[in-house]
């Protein structure tokens, strides 16, 4: 190992003053597939957008294959809360002088934020109501956030990699370790114990 | 040493090749042991991500040549003796987990990099052609992000620009090296190396036009031709210590699969 | 990987509001999740916020054992993988401190009480890594551990951490199945491989054994954790489980399940077989003989063999890299734009 994860450590007595490098908080949302709604997919600290952009696409961006990536400000974000009866909401025809607001919906509790569509109204008051009416139908929440305060990821950036990437997921292993255990086991057992990984684990 | 071996090593555009994948390979060896010790974690996760790019970059050079030689990857990658290793000096200069040296070590290698898989990628082998564009569009997000870090802590605090030009000062001084040509029969300026001078011109021009817009300052020349590193397989003792490092498993059980 | 084998929570409920609580207690029991906006009793706010930093504590301490090996992995794809592994562990602790940022503690906060001792880790990472196999056998043994608590954990009740569990639990399959056939190319290699993965099972099959924490109390599902769904099966039941899966797993692939013991360096010393390694006739439940339960909680007090150094190098690493903090906070608005 390199010589300094070997190493022994003294330090001072006290630590360095802390410091605060989380600047803003970001809720990062990514798309699967071209056309696809955008889904929530977490959230990260960083010191602007431009750089919030370039984290979410190595981090969010590399647990799944994604063509797009969106993200805002946490601050600049609107909801309803979180309610198990039908959401309150009246819809207005938009205006398209006023600001576009996009919309998430979450269906269940504990769910993902899902991308629905937009509405276009002057304030975030109007906007919310008209998109509880438009798409918080059997939803548990509703979610606007104002167009321009989101950053999306250039057309033709590489989000996903094109090289193999099957060492870092558990597909990549499945042929590989199913034809070790055949040494070991009788392909019935092989069978049942594949069976218990998908049921119970994955 | 087998045959496959010394056909691959005896032939000058794969020794192009070469250099390139053993200083992906090194270069994302030092890099990829900064997982989960980074300065912040999103930078931490971001690094890394990078870090697995050029170890992958490594191997699809690897496995084209692995092609070409009937040779396996592997074994191109852990085993050779380390004069047949043509990476750069720069790749494998201690960084003693200096963000700062990490920073800009990978930043002086991006700017050469890119280029130079620009100019692969107009090989006449479709095959490694098609794999160097691929590499060029990857690596293209390097150089943006470090472009960024760059911007960022050359003009931020008085701290982190002294840090920053000090990494400078260390590692520019290994930095004309990276221009070296491999195969010392290559005598000409503008042949196999797809253009000596000019890659040199390109690179100092793009990592001039960022520091211009920082308080950091760096001075490269390109060394003589007559100078002979690491691309020539003469490596110093630090690129020794990372080689045994990365073969210590591999070596103590020879012929094993892993 | 991770281990939510749980912090330990003293829960008082008899302070809350107890109309409110009858409410809350329904609505879990009724299996409604609990969003962050929602009533919901202190104790569980605050004891969310400690699990989800135990967790996050647990994901970036645990990167550090398996880091070690990244720069002597024996192939491109091992390297590349565990790699990816590490650092998927530091993605979950970040996504893991941040439930516990929005419950009310700044990360800043949480990564010093880490450093200074103040918070704990899941105990398995106070053990030693100092072969090969040891990293196939934490991918195997530890994380298919993890991937089980954690399963029955993205079952709970709080929203955000569900969220969490469920993203974390899609990545940490590959964790598992990349362990997995580490253990079964050493156990199908050479003599020396499999020397050397025998004695790698002995150092984690015991810390594996521990992974779920101690024996429940009794009434374990009357008590807060488990009767808010904070965890959702008891110790002893996931233990059983783990069990039943991998105690004929590894004899199947020829590796002897031993009683050990250690010293302070965590090697061991001596070994016999378990005889207590079989199933039951009529249940069809793995037997085991139970755990040095003392060293357990030696090891939870800091006495472990590598608790001073794991928390050392995050120490180091936390200092070390202090300065691109301080400038990323100086601010970057006097920044010139991106070209």
């Amino acid at each position: 190992m390199s010589k300094i994860r070997e190493q022994g450590f003294t330090f001072a007595d006290e630590l360095p003053p802390a410091t605060d490098s989380v600047v803003g908080h970001y809720v990062v949302y990514t798309q699967k597939k071209e056309g696809a709604p955008h889904r929530y997919a977490g959230w990260l600290n960083a010191p602007d957008i431009d750089m919030a952009t370039q984290y979410a696409c190595e981090h969010y961006g590399q647990d799944e294959s994604c063509v797009n990536i969106w993200l805002h400000d946490r601050s600049r974000m609107h909801e309803t809360p979180v309610s198990d009866t039908p959401l309150p909401g009246e819809d207005a025809p938009d205006d398209p002088g006023a600001t576009a607001w996009t919309v998430f919906t979450q269906k269940r509790r504990g769910d993902i934020h899902v991308e629905q569509g937009q509405v276009q109204l002057g304030d975030e008051k109007t906007a919310l109501s008209a998109a509880v009416a438009r798409f918080g139908q059997g939803m548990t929440q509703v979610r606007i956030v104002p167009r321009d305060s989101m950053a999306s990821t250039e057309v033709d950036r590489v989000i996903w990699r094109t090289h193999d990437q099957g060492y870092r997921l558990a597909k990549g292993y499945s042929k590989s370790v199913r034809a070790k255990w055949d040494a070991f086991r009788k392909t019935e057992d092989i069978e049942e114990y594949r069976k218990d990984d998908i049921e119970n684990h994955f | 040493m087998t045959n496959a071996m010394n056909n691959m090593l005896n032939d000058l555009e794969a020794l192009l090749v070469l250099k390139m994948a053993d200083d992906k390979l090194f270069l994302g060896h030092m890099q990829s042991d900064w997982t989960g010790l980074g300065p912040i974690l999103e930078e931490d996760i971001a690094s890394s991500s990078m870090a697995q790019d050029d170890l992958s970059h490594a191997l699809v050079l690897y496995e084209y040549l692995g092609n070409r030689f009937d040779l396996d990857p592997d074994v191109i990658a852990y085993e050779r003796k380390p004069n047949q290793y043509l990476c750069c000096d720069l790749a494998t200069v201690p960084d003693d987990f200096n963000w700062a040296t990490s920073l800009v070590r990978r930043w002086l290698f991006t700017h050469y990099a890119a280029p130079v898989l620009d100019r692969l990628a107009l090989f006449e082998d479709k095959e490694l052609a098609e794999r160097a564009h691929r590499l060029r569009a990857e690596e293209g997000l390097h150089v943006e992000y470090l472009d960024d870090w760059m911007r960022r802590l050359g003009s931020s605090s008085d701290e982190a620009r002294d840090r920053i030009q000090e990494a400078i000062d260390l590692l520019s001084t290994h930095a004309g090296m990276l221009f070296e040509i491999p195969g010392r029969d290559i005598d000409t300026d503008d042949s196999f190396c797809c253009g000596r001078s000019e890659l040199f011109e390109e690179w100092a021009r793009n990592t001039n036009g960022v520091l211009e817009q920082t308080e950091l300052k760096m001075q490269v020349q390109l060394p003589g031709m007559e100078i002979v590193g690491g691309r020539s397989g003469v490596h110093a003792d630090h690129f020794a210590a990372a080689h045994a490092e990365m073969g210590a498993v591999r070596s103590a059980d020879p012929g094993a699969a892993w | 990987m991770s281990g939510a084998a749980n912090p330990v929570m003293n829960i008082d409920p008899s302070l809350e509001d107890q109309d409110k609580l009858a409410e809350f207690e329904q609505r879990i029991a009724d299996g409604v999740l609990i969003e962050p906006g929602d009533w919901m009793p202190d104790a569980y706010r605050i004891g969310m916020l400690k699990m989800a930093e135990h967790h996050a504590n647990s994901e970036i301490i645990g990167a550090l054992p398996e880091g070690e090996w990244i720069t002597r992995a024996p192939s491109l794809r091992r390297k590349l993988a565990l790699t990816a592994k590490v650092q998927d562990e530091v993605g979950h602790g970040q996504m893991l401190y941040r439930v516990s940022q929005d419950l009310g503690k700044p990360r800043e906060e949480m990564l010093r009480d880490l450093i200074t001792g103040k918070t704990k880790y899941h105990n398995c990472f106070n053990y030693p890594a100092p072969t090969w196999a040891d990293i196939a056998m934490i991918q195997w043994l530890i994380d298919g551990a993890a991937i089980m608590n954690q399963k029955t954990l993205a079952d709970g009740a709080f929203g955000p951490y569900v969220r969490t569990m469920h993203r974390i639990n899609m990545e940490e399959a590959f964790h598992f199945k990349s362990g997995e056939d580490m253990v079964l190319t050493l156990m199908s290699g050479t003599k020396k491989q499999k020397a050397m993965t025998q004695e790698a099972f002995d150092r984690w099959w015991g810390p594996s054994i521990m992974f779920f924490g101690p024996h429940d109390k009794p009434n374990c599902e009357q008590l807060p954790p488990m009767k808010w769904r904070m965890k959702t099966e008891s110790n002893d039941s996931l233990r059983q489980r783990f069990l039943n899966r991998f105690a004929p797993a590894a004899l199947d692939l020829g590796l002897l399940i031993h009683v050990c013991e250690k010293d302070e360096e965590g090697m061991v010393t001596s070994k016999k077989v378990d005889e207590a390694c079989v199933p039951d006739d009529t249940t069809g439940n793995w037997g085991v003989t139970d755990p040095d339960w003392d060293e357990f909680f030696r090891v939870i007090r800091g006495n472990g063999p590598c608790n001073a150094h794991r928390v050392a190098l995050r120490r180091f690493s936390y200092e070390q890299g202090a300065w691109v903090r301080r400038a990323i906070a100086s601010g970057t608005s006097s920044l010139p734009p991106a070209a």
